[in-house]
């Protein structure tokens, strides 16, 4: 595709990186890249992406041209990506950085107090100081090891790595230790199953199995909600009280209107999308 | 094609077909609204292969980019049909059943001399790359060829078209949905130009001058009698001006003082006739030259009347605002002209003239102003009120027995460029167009863009570091004709020996002063991809004349 980019250029060590991840440029001054090309391109996006921000902690302007060039994705649809996903900064920041999760799970499990003791320690949310600072985090898919932080530290080689039940001093002496990398939190086996829902079977299942995961009580809701018929699910979801990422789909209604079957609902969603990275997938629900 | 002159296939089509080989045609840039339709195809899967000497943005949008040498394009079609008859990849049902002369051709292009490895010296096209595209050409269940200019402004233009048509009757790729052969037209109505007969050799409707029986009909309505032999395109007519036959002349919205090959030339004949009568929008550079300028009106706001696009769909324009104070309608000027030269050309509103070419025009003859309002525009042929048109055409070569004429191969042979590369003139110029000018660029020098970069002479950065050239340094560019100086522009998407101008930018430089009038016999069009140049640093003083 014929991209017309202007502005700036990607620096050395963005270069480096971004081609470390995709392979060099081959410029034969006869190659060509059509459609299907670039469609086989496209998923190296994030790759190219988290490349470029591990090495200099940001994806700058001119990263994200070469990024689109090498590629041939638009640059608006490159800009996209990466302002969609909470874990790209599409502006300078410290080179060291905790993302502290928030979101449901872990707020349930101290996530509030946590950030309160972050902010009396190394200043508000955002704030940084000598290359290390820390910002609040939608869900990070650890929410059975709540409260969770995920430490990264931008360079060559970059350093990644996730706090489990994580707390403030742990987070402080993480980013502080900018030549270690962060210990990867232990999958959790929670001794007080009992009082889990959502998360029970987490270390139990095999992920990659549906019968196991149906073995262990896996759909009985959804069987259940089938029995029941879509009226009355819709009016549980109006009468419930729901948070998190659910709330933003079914809002509570003032106006005590039941919501209505729309063919777009699903039914499965605990988590924004916040990390594009590999993250362990032991999500439960 | 075969007796019509337009495209076979419609827009919608280039969105389904399997596979679109865009030949000597830089549509993303050129013909940008059918491009739009191109990359919808592209979008749901089909695949593009461009032939060009430029890796040019429409290059850029291919699967497959054949970088062919300037001129060459006989010689490619040849190896393109050599490919097909050797892998055994022709269509035998359709070619035995559908076209003619079939074995003269074969033997013609089976010639291990026109093998894509025996011609790729001459091509400059890989071997292995032609074999790849000729092989899913012919496989595809349905392809289509375009082309634009680069096969059209040669000097065997017209063999350059035979030997596309070669292609899609090897392969029984013409006549049905999304595979054909389509030429892309440069404005929103040239089709319609041509479908009024606005052609030296055609009257209404694309029907011989030659043909009494039609010149009869013609001649009954228009109560005049046309002369049976062929008028002169506009090449010939500045021949006619060289040898001093032709002494007057009247420009209806063109600007060939700007827009010929050879300019300098150009413009030296049209001083010299003994009346220039010029109609146009604007005070071209043909119009400075005029004794008389006729100001004109905007067709697509200021006048009613149909267009016909390069689908062959016609289509309806309506008058939204009057022309500006002291300017008339063109029809309304031709008509005056002629009465005041003693012929009535009766009534002239724009319905009543479409009717009158409804009874002339049997492609025309179904299209009432009503039914093309209704239709949404109407594909010719519609030769009556209940056809609603044809999408593609040559469906008839599929019918057993085929329906009419057979389709003709013919046997065209390489000849390249008339004018060679020499130690001289050592670099091929070729021409082109940008998308943010058009043209002469008389009507888009009027709005401001920071994309208008102005006229350069865009060079490979390996010739212009040779030449000891900086990226913007002005040169001198001679050729045989002339001499312009601009500045040159490094451009990595040409390759080795080939420089590029547009015509866009005449304040800036002249290209056409350069260009080679050499010309189709058989077309009239001038050889204007195809100069040789050479190209010099300035001195430091002459820089410093400037
Ligand atoms: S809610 Fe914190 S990791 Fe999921």
């Amino acid at each position: 595709m014929d991209l017309e980019l202007h502005g700036p250029e990607p620096t050395e060590d963005e270069r480096a990186a971004i081609d470390a991840a995709i392979g060099p440029p081959v410029d034969d001054a006869r190659s060509v890249v059509g459609v299907a090309e670039a469609a086989r391109r496209r998923p190296l996006l994030l790759p190219a992406l988290h490349a470029a921000q591990a090495r200099v902690g940001w994806v700058s302007p001119g990263a994200l041209a070469y990024v689109s060039r090498r590629l041939h994705v638009p640059p608006a649809e490159a800009y996209g990506v990466a302002s969609f996903y909470a874990l790209y900064a599409l502006h300078p920041r410290a080179r060291s950085i905790a993302h502290v999760c928030d979101d449901i799970g872990c707020k349930a499990r101290g996530a509030d107090a946590l950030c309160d003791e972050l902010g009396a320690r190394l200043g508000p949310a955002g704030s940084q100081h000598g290359g290390a600072g820390w910002m609040r985090s939608p869900c990070l898919g650890l929410c059975e090891q709540a409260p969770v932080a995920l430490i990264q530290h931008a360079g060559a080689p970059a350093r990644e790595g996730a706090l489990g039940e994580a707390t403030a001093d742990r987070i402080v002496q993480a980013l502080g230790e900018t030549e270690r990398t962060p210990e990867a939190a232990p999958a959790v086996v929670h001794q007080d199953r009992a009082n889990l829902t959502l998360l029970a079977r987490v270390g139990l299942v095999d992920p990659t199995s549906l019968d196991d995961y149906r073995a262990r009580g896996g759909y009985r809701v959804l069987r259940r909600a089938l029995d029941r018929g879509g009226a009355s699910v819709l009016h549980e979801l109006t009468v419930a009280k729901l948070a998190g990422a659910a709330a933003r789909r079914f809002p509570p209604r003032a106006s005590g209107r039941p919501w209505r079957r729309s063919p777009r609902v699903r039914t499965t969603s605990c988590a924004t999308p916040t990390s594009p990275s590999p993250a362990p997938s032991k999500t439960a629900c | 094609m075969f007796g019509a002159g337009g495209g076979t296939n419609s827009y919608r089509e280039v969105e389904e077909t399997d596979l679109v080989v865009l030949w000597g045609s830089n549509a993303r840039e050129a013909h940008p609204i059918f491009f739009h339709h191109v990359i919808k195809g592209l979008r749901r899967g089909t695949r593009l292969v461009v032939v060009d000497p430029r890796r040019t943005p429409t290059a850029e949008w291919a699967d497959e980019w054949l970088p062919v040498h300037v001129g060459a394009d006989i010689a490619l079609a040849n190896a393109f049909a050599h490919v097909i008859l050797d892998e055994h990849l022709e269509n035998r049902a359709f070619i035995e059943r559908a076209t003619v002369g079939f074995a003269e051709f074969a033997a013609h292009v089976s010639s291990p001399a026109c093998s894509p490895e025996a011609t790729e010296a001459i091509t400059g096209v890989p071997a292995a790359q032609l074999r790849k595209v000729a092989r899913a050409y012919a496989t595809a269940d349905r392809a289509m060829i375009c082309w634009t200019l680069g096969i059209t402004e040669h000097h065997d233009a017209v063999d350059n078209v035979l030997s596309l048509i070669n292609l899609a009757l090897t392969a029984g790729q013409v006549g049905r949905w999304g595979a054909g052969l389509n030429p892309l037209r440069g404005q929103n109505n040239v089709q319609g130009g041509g479908d009024m007969g606005a052609l030296p050799h055609k009257l209404a409707g694309f029907q011989d001058v030659g043909d009494a029986a039609v010149r009869a009909r013609f001649d009954a309505t228009w109560k005049t009698t046309i002369p049976p032999q062929n008028g002169w395109n506009l090449t010939e007519m500045f021949l006619a001006m060289e040898r001093k036959e032709l002494r007057g002349l009247l420009v209806f919205g063109e600007n060939p003082a700007q827009s010929e090959a050879n300019a300098g030339h150009t413009r030296e004949l049209l001083s010299d006739l003994d009346i220039l009568v010029v109609q146009d929008l604007f005070l071209t550079r043909t119009a400075e030259l005029a004794d008389v300028v006729l100001p004109g009106s905007a067709s697509w706001c200021e006048t009613d009347g149909t267009v016909t696009n390069s689908e062959r769909r016609v289509q309806r324009v309506r008058k939204a605002v009057s022309p500006p104070a002291g300017a008339r309608d063109d029809f309304w000027i031709l008509s005056e002209l002629g009465r005041r030269m003693g012929h009535d050309l009766g009534d002239t509103s724009p319905e009543a003239l479409w009717n009158e070419l409804r009874t002339l025009s049997p492609m025309h003859r179904g299209m009432s102003w009503a039914r093309i309002e209704q239709l949404g525009g109407i594909q010719w042929p519609c030769p009556d009120e209940q056809s609603e048109g044809a999408p593609f055409l040559h469906g008839r070569l599929w019918k057993d027995p085929v329906e009419g004429r057979r389709a003709p191969f013919t046997v065209t042979r390489h000849e390249g460029p008339l004018e060679h590369v020499s130690a001289e003139f050592p670099f091929r110029l070729t021409t082109g167009r940008r998308l943010y000018a058009y043209n002469t660029h008389v009507q888009t020098q009027h709005f401001t863009s920071p994309l208008h970069r102005g006229e350069t002479v865009d060079m490979f950065p390996a010739d212009a570091a040779a030449l000891g050239l900086v990226d913007g340094e002005r040169v001198r560019v001679t050729s045989p004709r002339g001499s312009v100086e601009l500045p040159v522009q490094l451009d990595p998407n040409l390759r080795p020996g080939l420089v590029f101008m547009t015509f866009h930018f005449l304040q800036d430089a002249d290209a056409n002063t350069l260009t080679n009038d050499a010309f189709d016999p058989k077309s009239g069009t001038a050889e204007f991809k195809a100069a040789s140049v050479r190209i010099e640093k300035l001195t430091e003083t002459a820089a410093a004349e400037e």
